[in-house]
């Protein structure tokens, strides 16, 4: 249903456009006042005055179907709203009340109704809701519409299929992860990691690893999978640099600790983004590289500065002579950024040694980054 | 200043008023399954969508708040805290989708009871709802 406010605001719109196109009909039409003499009472003049009405009577047609259409699309969005409304009432007293109540019927609202509740319920209301899901056959359905229909029904059928994450709808979205069209694949991608879990997770590694993305899209498709281990240890063993890259950061953005070690290993690489991607999960994960702390040390006078900042992170994790000379020598870094990684990496491994840097660090940005680094006491 | 509640364990037997529940969560999915399962349990229930809306609710002076701490209109956090100003005995449960510890932090000890993290289970927050309530 409109609003009274929207049938207001349809009305002036109406009366406006309907005003502007008879105002600039009779500003036409006074403007070739000589002409309209000249014409006068010929054929000539009875066709302007049509055309002009045509015109006007065009422009007020065509403002009507665009308010049609906006208050039709503006009910149907209300009338959805109240199905999934209804049918999330229906279905909640089924899930946490009266079981008998939880008969969906094959809706768009219905479905809608059981993909919130699933995302709002744990426990054994959560399963009940899935198992809800599952008996409910609407999956299925998506699931043909995946098959057969369009571009863009496809698309929609992914993220039905990623909201209710029944992995028996694997089989469905698996012949998408090759295809040709890239949009298609990475929406597939997407969903099959929200699907798979830890007993599908490794067959869709292995599906995966034949595909290409760019490292942005790698990253996504692993920061959102169920249960990411398997794909995060096939990309890291892959050959393909962006599959590599993104694994590497999700190790530190998922916190998986399990591929620590793979990670300190890749401080030897030539490749700069993939060392300092390296180097942000170690820190991330607050793990200090053991056995290669020289190569750490070298990262952190290497070229380019996004590199030596992160390095400089991971010598926090560190101590030692050498790490805290390094660190001095990183207070001066022309990187601004740099400069700051290295003070508070000596707030937390040498405090004394910062607050010598803040009164007699030859560089005079080195001191002022120590002074700012220093803890409350010891600046007062 | 009122005395605390006490709060049902399990249905209510009648005789006592039913303990009053605002539900403050702009999440539909979330309102409906709260205010179902805490009827069932014997509480009276009132929802809001809004943190304006349920902040004029906290007038009525509600026995508990479950409240999640993303609005669109404002923090959460304001609500716990105005709930809390109101009516001391008021116990506050944080039902949220932020599931960092800091937001669980900040929530404490803005004075919240508890805090529930989305997904949950109904049958844990009912419980948790009825230890704080039953505490004298």
């Amino acid at each position: 249903m409109a609003r009274g406010t929207d049938w207001i605001f349809g009305g002036t719109v109406l009366a406006s456009v309907a005003l502007e196109s008879y105002a600039l009909a009779a500003l036409v039409a006074s403007s070739f006042a000589p002409m309209r003499a000249l014409v006068h009472g010929s054929p000539v003049a009875a066709a302007v005055v049509r055309g002009l009405n045509l015109t006007a009577l065009n422009a007020v047609a065509v403002t009507l179907i665009i308010l049609l259409l906006h208050v039709v699309t503006a009910a149907g969005r209300e009338r959805d709203g109240a199905d999934t409304g209804y049918w999330l009432e229906h279905l909640a007293e089924g899930l946490v009340g009266d079981p008998q109540a939880a008969r969906p019927r094959p809706t768009r609202a219905a479905l809608e109704a059981m993909l919130q509740l699933q995302d709002t319920l744990s426990g054994d209301a959560g399963e009940r809701a899935t198992e809800l899901l599952r008996r409910s056959g609407l999956v299925r359905a998506g699931a043909l519409s995946a098959r057969f229909r369009t571009r863009f029904s496809r698309l929609e059928a992914f993220e039905i299929l990623a909201r209710a994450r029944l992995p028996e709808t694997l089989p469905v979205i698996h012949p998408f992860l090759a295809d040709r069209d890239d949009m298609l694949r990475f929406a597939a991608a997407r969903a099959a990691a929200r699907v798979a879990d830890a007993a599908t997770a490794p067959d869709l590694a292995q599906r995966l690893a034949g595909t290409t993305f760019g490292s942005r899209a790698w990253l996504e498709i692993l920061l959102i999978a169920r249960a990411p281990l398997p794909l995060v240890r096939t990309l890291l063993a892959s050959r393909d640099p962006a599959a590599r890259w993104a694994a590497v950061e999700a190790v530190g953005r998922r916190y998986l600790l399990t591929f620590a070690g793979d990670v300190a290993g890749l401080l030897s690489e030539d490749d700069a983004e993939l060392l300092a991607a390296a180097l942000r999960a170690l820190a991330r994960l607050r793990y200090p590289p053991v056995g290669r702390e020289a190569l750490v040390l070298a990262a952190a006078r290497s070229e380019p500065d996004f590199v030596r900042l992160q390095a400089v992170r991971v010598l926090a994790l560190l101590g030692g002579e050498e790490v805290a000379a390094v660190l001095w020598d990183r207070l001066a870094d022309p990187s601004f950024y740099v400069r700051q990684a290295a003070a508070r990496a000596l707030e937390t491994t040498d405090a004394t040694l910062l607050l010598r840097a803040s009164q007699s660090h030859p560089d005079r940005y080195g001191r002022a980054m120590a002074r700012q680094a220093l803890p409350v006491a010891h600046a007062a | 200043m009122k005395t605390r509640p006490r709060f049902p364990s399990g249905p209510l037997g009648g005789g006592a008023a039913a303990p009053s529940v605002l539900i403050a969560d702009p999440d539909v999915a979330t309102r409906s399954v709260l205010r179902i399962v805490l009827e069932r349990t014997g509480y009276r229930t009132r929802a809001a969508v809004t943190a304006a809306e349920a902040l004029a609710l906290l007038n009525d002076r509600p026995d508990a708040l479950v409240t999640e701490l993303v609005f669109p209109d404002r923090r959460g956090l304001e609500l716990v805290q105005a709930a809390r100003q109101a009516d001391p005995a008021t116990i506050v449960i944080v039902l949220s989708e932020i599931s960092n510890d800091l937001a669980v932090i900040e929530a404490l000890r803005a004075g919240a009871h508890d805090y529930v993290r989305k997904p949950f289970s109904p049958d844990e927050l009912v419980a948790r709802l009825e230890r704080h309530g039953s505490r004298d």
